[in-house]
């Protein structure tokens, strides 16, 4: 009786193993898509030699014979890091025709913050007699770091119009890249209003970055500010190596100073037989009182109202009225320099009166 | 005779500044005219229509019942160095759960920007140090980047289509793209012409051709701003001041903005947005409390204004000040003992001293079983 109990124990055991077994194996299969459905005669797998983070890798698209003819209606990809051009380099209008493989479509990858093994998917859209089908390109490439910097954003903070601010940045790159990624040159997105010059370089101590070793420069740049508008200004300072082909763009913030005094606009436009405009002293509420330099004839200042503003600091806001005597402007256009001075001290700041 | 006299006397007198030769010129006059109002207290209405339902889906394909309706109320206030912007919906005012949403509150100091979501100081949501409602409370560095309901943008002071692109002056926007073209008019009164194409931060199509229009009778000031897109997506986004208001220092400052959309479907645009400002103050002295910007107790407070890789998480304290540094979700419990109160239990099984009994007992146990079949294997059968 106890051996018949006993079997009948494993086996209720063993049939209960195989039971659980085959409901996992059977709730597995339903979620995983069945590899016949996904039409692998239009898969064409490319793989691209490994690239640095920040390459743009440029990728044929070549269609066979049997495409011939078609048109590509349009192009879909799973990244937003693509663009699609033709043999020139002309971005693509829809529809193009398929003229052969001899003549592929290109397929540009920009791998920027990538890092690793990376898979991207493109698929065509292609049409004939209305009949519509796809094809889909795989493409795997092998993207290694490329620079890594420190900062990763330079806030440049009490910088007055006009400074020069140094700034140290140290950029490191990973071992597996050094032989190829050299940093070539640097760029400003407005140079008229950033200046970048490398003044120092040296190297510094390899060091870990993540799971991989990296050796380092550091450079220290001087940047130079200018102000159209008062407060923050924005700047992206941007490396340049692999002959363009890799960037890497570091954000740079100006904040300007907050001085006693700041005059807005910086430049005041007056048309001869136009309307009165105001000059707006924003000023610290414990300065004396303001005056402004002298002016020709023509141009009359008036100071009309002092009002306080401001949150962290008491702040007096004066405005002064510009006015034009017709009657004795020159006709040629003219720029008057005018200086705002506080009582006893020596010029705060200064604007420019342009009549056109 | 006369009529051309007329007209003569009129472009003469007018007060519209001689036309700029260059995009430099033109960038100048329109910086100077931003600059003319720097100080201000306005009120915004934003309306727009409600979106359709399953009822009358119908009706507002056809264009009815798509009267804009105010979605929100504004605040923005500037002393020329800092400014407040505050918003709270008139529409969709609290999520599934009845919490408030849409509601927003920055001070941006020009360093430092504080931001304080979903909280009205009127009808507080409850919230404890563990439970934050929808309320978000953060400190960050003030950057171009500005995810939000933005008055400079809409209201065309800081020119941009999405919320992903940075917060610029226009200068800095003509910046961004790679093809710039300036076009001047062979007249005084018609505006002058910004074409911009290829943006440089890729964050505009790469067909998007966006137009700006610089008006000289508002004084340079952008009346119209538009982005056309063609290709697979052919759209063209508009906004243009309908009313412009004239401050006491002869500044300019948009009085109505509307945000139209036109694709092929619509190809004489739809009313997306109307932008107005229903009051004003210009150049007048600002009440000090509307820049007094306070976190309430018990919220959350995420603060990143230090390195960029350090993030700090403080518990905000009564006297808007915080009572505590947070370094795990666990250390909030100390702060909330009605949360510690109602975590489970730990088994007691799991508990120090349940383990060190279990493993005594296991202990004696195997000892026992070991002992039994030494005894058993000993016994002479």
């Amino acid at each position: 009786m106890i051996p018949k109990l006993r079997i009948v124990a494993w086996l209720s055991v063993l049939s209960f193993g195989a039971a659980s077994t085959a409901f996992v194996l059977v709730t597995v299969d339903r979620d995983v898509p069945q590899y016949s459905d996904m039409a692998i005669e239009n898969i064409v797998p490319i793989s691209v030699d490994s690239k640095i983070s920040g390459e743009v890798v440029v990728v044929p698209l070549r269609f066979p014979d049997a495409d011939v003819g078609k048109r590509v209606v349009g192009f879909s990809a799973s990244c937003g890091c693509t663009s699609f051009s033709d043999r020139d380099g002309n971005t693509i209008s829809f529809p193009l025709l398929v003229r052969g493989s001899e003549e592929p479509f290109y397929c540009r990858i920009d791998t920027t913050g990538k890092s690793g093994r990376s898979f991207f998917g493109i698929r065509a859209e292609l049409t004939a007699d209305e009949i519509r089908s796809d094809r889909e390109f795989h493409v795997l490439i092998d993207v290694s770091h490329g620079w890594i910097t420190i900062p990763q954003t330079v806030r440049l903070k009490d910088v007055s119009k006009g400074d020069i601010v140094d700034q140290f940045v140290h950029v490191f790159v990973a071992a597996s890249s050094e032989q190829r990624l050299r940093l070539e040159k640097t760029e400003v997105r407005d140079p008229s209003h950033t200046l970048v010059e490398i003044v120092d370089r040296r190297q510094e101590a390899m060091r870990m970055l993540g799971d991989s070793a990296a050796s380092g420069l550091i450079y220290k740049g001087s940047l130079k500010a200018t102000f159209t508008i008062a407060g923050l200004h924005e700047e992206c300072l941007t490396l340049v190596g692999l002959q363009g082909h890799v960037r890497h763009r570091i954000p740079v913030f100006f904040i300007e100073k907050k001085g006693p005094i700041s005059i807005n606009p910086n430049v005041l436009f007056l048309h001869r037989k136009g309307v009165a405009k105001s000059i707006l002293v924003n000023a610290l509420a414990e300065q004396g009182s303001l005056t402004i330099s002298e002016l020709p004839e023509w141009l009359k200042c008036d100071h009309l109202s002092t009002v306080s503003v401001g949150t962290k600091q008491e702040r007096t806001l004066h405005r002064f009225n510009f006015t034009i005597d017709p009657s004795i402007c020159p006709d040629t256009d003219e720029t008057v320099r005018c200086e705002v001075t506080v009582s006893g001290q020596d010029v705060q700041a200064a604007f420019e009166v342009v009549v056109d | 005779m006369w009529r051309l006299l007329l007209i003569m006397v009129f472009v003469s007198g007018s007060g519209v500044s001689a036309q700029p030769e260059t995009l430099d010129g033109a960038l100048q006059k329109h910086e100077s005219s931003i600059a003319q109002v720097q100080v201000f207290h306005v009120i915004l209405h934003i309306k727009a229509p409600l979106p359709p339902t399953p009822k009358n889906q119908q009706d507002w394909l056809n264009g009815i019942g798509r009267e804009p309706v105010l979605f929100f109320e504004g605040a923005w206030v500037s002393d020329g160095v800092a400014e407040r912007i505050q918003f709270v919906p008139h529409q969709q005012r609290f999520n599934d759960a009845g919490l408030p949403i849409n509601i927003d509150d920055y001070l941006r100091d020009g360093d430092v920007e504080h931001w304080l979501a979903n909280w009205d100081w009127d009808s507080p949501q409850t919230i404890t140090p563990t439970q934050q409602g929808t309320v978000t409370a953060e400190v960050r560095p003030q950057t171009s980047e500005f995810r939000s309901r933005d008055p400079a943008w809409w209201l065309l002071r800081m020119p941009r289509f999405e919320t992903t692109e940075p917060r610029l002056s226009l200068r800095d926007y003509v910046g961004r793209f790679n093809d710039v073209r300036f076009e001047q008019p062979d007249d005084a009164q018609s505006p002058l012409r910004i074409l911009l194409k290829n943006d440089r931060l890729g964050l505009t199509s790469d067909s998007a051709i966006v137009e700006v229009l610089l008006d000289p009778s508002a004084d340079f000031q952008i009346s119209r701003l538009t982005r056309t897109t063609t290709g697979k997506v052919s759209e063209k986004l508009a906004y243009a001041v309908e009313e412009i208001m004239t401050t006491p220092s002869g500044g300019k400052f948009p009085r109505r903005v509307t945000y139209t959309v036109a694709n092929p479907q619509a190809p004489n645009g739809v009313l997306m947005g109307e932008y107005e400002v229903v009051k004003s103050s210009f150049d007048e002295p600002l009440d000090p409390s509307l820049f007094l910007f306070r976190f309430p107790e018990n919220v959350q407070v995420l603060d990143s204004t230090g390195q960029a890789d350090s993030r700090k998480w403080f518990l905000w304290g009564i006297n808007d000040a915080p009572k505590a540094v947070i370094k795990s979700p666990m250390d909030l419990l100390d702060y909330d003992p009605v949360a510690l109160a109602a975590m489970p239990k730990r088994s007691a099984l799991f508990s120090k001293k349940s383990i060190l009994i279990n493993i005594a007992v296991a202990c004696i146990v195997v000892a026992m079983v070991m002992l039994r079949r030494r005894g058993l294997k000993r016994r002479p059968r």
